[in-house]
C-alpha cells in the first residue's frame, strides 16, 4: 500500500505518507482539483471526498430507512430506532433535560453518526485516488484521522457551547460563572483566566483525542501489512503472511469497537459541555 | 500529518451542516414523528385492551350472576313445583277418597231401594198365590173379594220391614 520502493533506490516505508499523501489536491479528468478563497487552500483532496463520502452515506443511511419507515418496523428500523434512542436517552438524555435535550439531540445524533461513519468508513479500503502512474490505488483512511477535520468539528462544539451558554444565561452571568461566587475578589482574575485555558483546552482534547485514536488505529494496520513488504525472503512472507493476517484481523475487529466509541465520547463531551454551559452550576 | 489546513477545516464545518440540516429535516423529523405516532398506537392499543378487559370482566361477573340467579329460581321453581305437585296429590287422593265414599253410599241406598222393591213384589206375588191355593181349598165358598181381603189382612199381621232388614 505506501511501501514506496517503487520510485526509490532503496525500499522504504513509511506507515505515514499514507496521511500526507491525503491532503495533495486531487485531479479529476486531468483537472486538478486546486482553489483557493483568498489565502485559503480550499483545494478537493481526499480528505475532503472522505467527508462527502461519510457525509452522503450517512445521509443515504438515515433518510432511506426514514422512508422506509412505519409503524411496525422492520429489522433495519428497529436497528436504526435502537441507535437514535440510545442517542436520545442514553447519551442525550444522561447530561440534558427537557426542552435543551430535544432542542440539542439532532446536532448530537448528526455529530455522532457522521463520526461514526466517518471512522468505520477508514476500515474500508477503496479507490480514491491513482498513483503517479495513474492506477487506482486502494487506500483505507478516515477523514477523522486527519486533525483538521476533528478540530473542525470540536471547534463547532466550542463554538456552540459559548453561544448557548451566553444565550441562555447571559454574556455577564455567563462568564460570571466560570468564576465560583464564593472565590475571593483577589484570585477571581486568575480563576478566569485557568478557567479560560481549560475551555481551551477542551477544544484541544476534543479534536486530538479523536484524530489520535483514528490515526493510531490506521498506523497499526498499515505497520502489520508493512511488516509484509519488509520480510526479506520469500519463504518468510510464505509463512509470516498469515499470521500478520490474523493480527491485521484482530486490530480492525478492535477498530471497529474504537470507531464506536470514539465516536460516542465525541458526542457525549459535546453534549456536556453544551448542557453545562447552558446550565452552570456555579 | 498535522500541518494546519484551514481549508479543510472549513470542508469539514460545510459537509456537516450541510449534513445535519438534511438529517434534521428528511430524516430526524420522519423518524420521531414515527417514534411518537408508534407510542400513541401503543399508548391508545393499551388503553383499548384495558377496556376491553375491564368489558370483559364485568360482563363475566353479570354473567356469573345471572347463571347463579337462575340456579336459585330453578330451584325454586322445582321446589315451588314439589310443593304443588304434593298438594295436588293429596287432593286428588282426599277427592278420591270422598268420591269412594260417596259412591259405596248411593251402592248402599240403591241395594236398599232394590230391596224393598223386590220384597213388594214378593209380597203381592204371595197374596196372588195364597188367594190362587185358597181358592182351589175352598172352590167357591169365598169370593175372590173376600180372598183378597182376607189375604191383605193376613199380610198386615207380617211385619215386612224386619224381614227385609234381617234377610240381607
Amino acid at each position: 500500500m505506501s511501501a514506496e520502493g517503487s520510485h526509490g533506490e532503496e525500499a522504504t516505508f513509511s506507515p505515514t505518507a499514507e496521511f500526507e499523501h491525503a491532503v495533495e489536491p486531487l485531479s479529476f479528468a486531468g483537472v486538478k482539483l486546486q482553489f483557493h478563497l483568498g489565502p485559503i487552500d480550499m483545494s478537493i483532496n481526499r480528505v475532503v471526498v472522505y467527508l462527502w463520502l461519510a457525509a452522503i452515506i450517512t445521509g443515504v443511511i438515515c433518510i432511506g430507512i426514514a422512508r422506509i419507515a412505519a409503524i411496525i418496523p422492520s429489522r433495519k428500523q428497529v436497528a436504526f430506532e435502537a441507535l437514535y434512542e440510545m442517542v436520545r436517552d442514553n447519551l442525550v438524555g444522561a447530561v440534558m433535560h427537557g426542552k435543551v435535550a430535544v432542542k440539542w439531540f439532532p446536532y448530537l445524533l448528526s455529530l455522532f453518526l457522521f463520526i461514526l461513519i466517518s471512522n468505520l468508513i477508514g476500515l474500508v479500503p477503496l479507490f480514491v485516488s491513482v498513483d503517479h502512474n495513474n492506477i487506482p490505488q486502494f487506500s483505507a483512511y478516515a477523514a477523522t484521522s486527519n486533525i483538521n477535520v476533528t478540530v473542525a468539528l470540536a471547534l463547532l462544539t466550542f463554538g456552540l457551547t459559548h453561544v448557548s451558554g451566553v444565550r441562555a444565561n447571559g454574556a455577564i452571568g455567563y462568564f460570571k460563572g466560570w468564576i465560583p461566587g464564593t472565590a475571593p475578589v483577589v484570585l477571581k482574575p486568575v480563576l478566569f483566566l485557568i478557567h479560560a485555558v481549560s475551555e481551551f483546552f477542551r477544544l484541544v482534547s476534543l479534536g486530538v483525542r479523536l484524530f489520535a485514536n483514528m490515526l493510531a488505529g490506521h498506523i497499526m494496520i498499515l505497520v502489520f501489512y508493512g511488516l509484509i513488504f519488509m520480510l526479506p525472503s520469500v519463504l518468510m512472507i510464505i509463512v509470516l503472511s498469515p499470521l500478520i493476517e490474523v493480527g491485521v484481523v484482530a486490530i480492525s475487529l478492535f477498530e471497529i469497537f474504537v470507531s464506536v466509541i470514539q465516536a460516542y465520547i465525541f458526542a457525549i463531551l459535546s453534549a456536556v459541555y453544551i448542557g453545562g454551559a447552558i446550565h452552570q452550576e456555579h | 500529518m498535522i500541518s494546519p489546513e484551514p481549508g479543510l477545516a472549513i470542508w469539514t464545518i460545510i459537509t456537516f451542516l450541510i449534513l445535519f440540516v438534511v438529517l434534521r429535516k428528511f430524516a430526524f423529523g420522519p423518524v420521531q414523528n414515527l417514534i411518537d405516532k408508534r407510542r400513541d398506537t401503543i399508548e391508545e392499543s393499551i388503553r383499548a385492551a384495558e377496556e376491553t378487559r375491564k368489558e370483559a370482566e364485568r360482563m363475566l361477573a353479570e354473567y356469573r350472576e345471572s347463571i347463579a340467579q337462575a340456579k336459585y329460581e330453578a330451584e325454586e321453581i322445582i321446589e315451588r313445583a314439589q310443593k304443588v305437585g304434593e298438594s295436588t296429590k293429596s287432593e286428588i287422593v282426599n277427592q278420591a277418597k270422598v268420591q269412594a265414599r260417596k259412591e259405596v253410599d248411593d251402592a248402599r241406598d240403591q241395594i236398599q231401594r232394590e230391596t224393598r222393591k223386590a220384597l213388594q213384589e214378593i209380597r203381592d206375588q204371595v197374596a196372588d198365590l195364597a188367594v190362587l191355593a185358597a181358592g182351589k181349598v175352598t172352590a167357591g165358598s169365598i169370593t175372590t173379594d173376600d180372598h183378597l181381603r182376607l189375604v191383605d189382612e193376613a199380610l198386615s199381621e207380617v211385619d215386612f220391614d224386619k224381614l227385609g232388614a234381617g234377610g240381607i
